[in-house]
């Protein structure tokens, strides 16, 4: 017997698949969301044996630069291996940052997202990690701040950047051997820059090459950690009276591989016997 | 329209879209690079029939969903099925034989479908992002020059979708 195909009119079609994507849409996005990290997880693997970013024409030095690389590279590495060979990424992590009553969690990266406004990491731990909302994070080799936990699900997280429109951090804004801090808060521009708005020109004294740290937040950062350096400053186009100030992170976010987590609060996580 | 090669064909398309390869052709500092299913959609939509393109549409803006940096479903899939219908329903008034006119129809589609997927995301998450409408508007232009080229270079290959030959440029 002949199969007969189903056709439905155009207009059928059309509605039913609006009616659909309007639904998709209503639905509470924590429902939706396992969608989204079903396909990070299941596309990960491939993505992640593609280059992790392949600028050419930035990644191109001279020969000399190359050469100096090289050197400061053998140094390093000379030095590296006088170290504990035995030592873990997380106790390396450790050994950097100050004294701090918080824990510290290393994490994998399993997506970066640094189009348009939007500057975002997934990470592949989540809540059954004991991670949560608004937790800071490190970057793992220089143990400065690069964003905090804005989405936590099982198994996976969200990290928005400090250069993401969206994110605000409280920040302060610190000369070589001064010890007059300027507080502000700090604002994504894009997904190398970020802001920090409000700074009055008359009152406070900012040069470029200032360095700008993430201000101790109760229940989430315990002491003042480096977010980047103030690359460029000058009078702002609207009120000449503030500075527009830009910021840019210390680490390029498209070349991350690990991040660490800040666990200010061990004992009510659940990581107090660890 | 054939079916299976096409959903491979998304599947493949997908992940290159949010893979790093796209920084290989990014500019400026917000990353802007071409659409590759806002090119595609525009493709599908000018060269089937209105019967395939409609679900065409709606299955390219549920993988812009499922890929999308917002993480929400619904808002690509409805902007994408509306740009996809109202593109298949004037096609025939429309003569797409000029590389001008590809991209024009691509910009457009890529302005009015950037819009409105940025509305429905602000209407969802409660805010917007200060660069959203800059980031889309240049998003479209690039995908706009970019897109014609692809479409030609591409066509050979680009035929195995259809099951009877398409009536419009550039496979027509």
């Amino acid at each position: 017997m002949a199969r007969r195909r189903l056709r439905f009119p155009v207009g059928v079609v059309f509605v039913g698949l609006i009616l659909l994507a309007a639904f998709l849409f209503i639905i509470p996005a924590r429902y939706t969301t396992r969608i989204n990290y079903l396909f990070v997880k299941i596309t990960s693997p491939v993505i992640g044996l593609l280059p992790k970013s392949i600028r050419l024409h930035q990644d191109t030095v001279s020969r000399e630069a190359y050469n100096d690389v090289i050197e400061a590279y053998a140094k390093a590495h000379a030095q590296l291996l006088r170290l504990h060979a035995d030592n873990k990424k997380l106790s390396g992590l450790r050994q950097k940052l100050p004294e701090t009553e918080g824990r510290i969690m290393m994490a994998k990266v399993v997506r970066s997202s640094l189009s348009g406004a939007r500057s975002e990491l997934v990470i592949d731990k989540g809540a059954e990690d004991h991670l949560r909302l608004g937790q800071y994070v490190l970057c793992s080799e220089q143990c400065t701040v690069i964003g905090t936990i804005s989405e936590v699900v099982e198994r996976m997280a969200r990290v928005r950047l400090v250069t993401d429109t969206r994110h605000h951090l409280p920040v302060s804004i610190l000369r070589e051997g001064s010890h007059n801090y300027v507080l502000g808060q700090l604002q994504g521009k894009d997904s190398e820059i970020a802001k920090v708005p409000l700074i009055w020109r008359k009152k406070y004294d900012i040069q470029a090459g200032d360095i700008v740290y993430a201000s101790p937040s109760q229940g989430f950062l315990g002491l003042e950690l480096i977010v980047g350096k103030i690359s460029a400053i000058k009078p702002d186009d609207g009120d000449p009276l503030l500075w527009d100030i830009s910021v840019k992170p210390i680490r390029d976010f498209s070349r991350l591989t690990d991040v660490a987590i800040v666990i200010m609060d061990p004992d009510s996580n659940g990581l107090s016997n660890r | 329209m054939r079916w299976k090669i096409f959903l491979v064909f998304l599947v493949v398309l997908t992940v290159i879209s949010v893979s790093n390869i796209r920084d290989v052709w990014s500019v400026s500092s917000l990353h802007i690079g071409p659409d590759l299913l806002l090119i595609f959609l525009v493709f599908f939509a000018l060269n089937c029939d209105r019967q395939d393109a409609i679900p065409v549409s709606f299955a390219i803006g549920f993988a812009a969903d499922v890929s999308s940096v917002a993480m929400l479903m619904g808002p690509y899939s409805i902007s994408y099925c509306l740009l996809g219908g109202m593109i298949s329903l004037f096609r025939k008034q429309v003569v797409m034989k000029k590389f001008i006119y590809q991209s024009m129809m691509i910009f457009f589609a890529g302005v009015i479908g950037g819009i409105l997927t940025e509305l429905l995301v602000s209407v969802k998450l409660g805010a917007m992002c200060p660069n959203a409408y800059s980031a889309v508007l240049l998003t479209a232009l690039y995908s706009a020059l970019i897109g014609p080229v692809i479409w030609k270079l591409f066509s050979k290959p680009l035929n195995l979708f259809f099951a009877e030959k398409p009536n419009i440029y550039p496979l027509g």
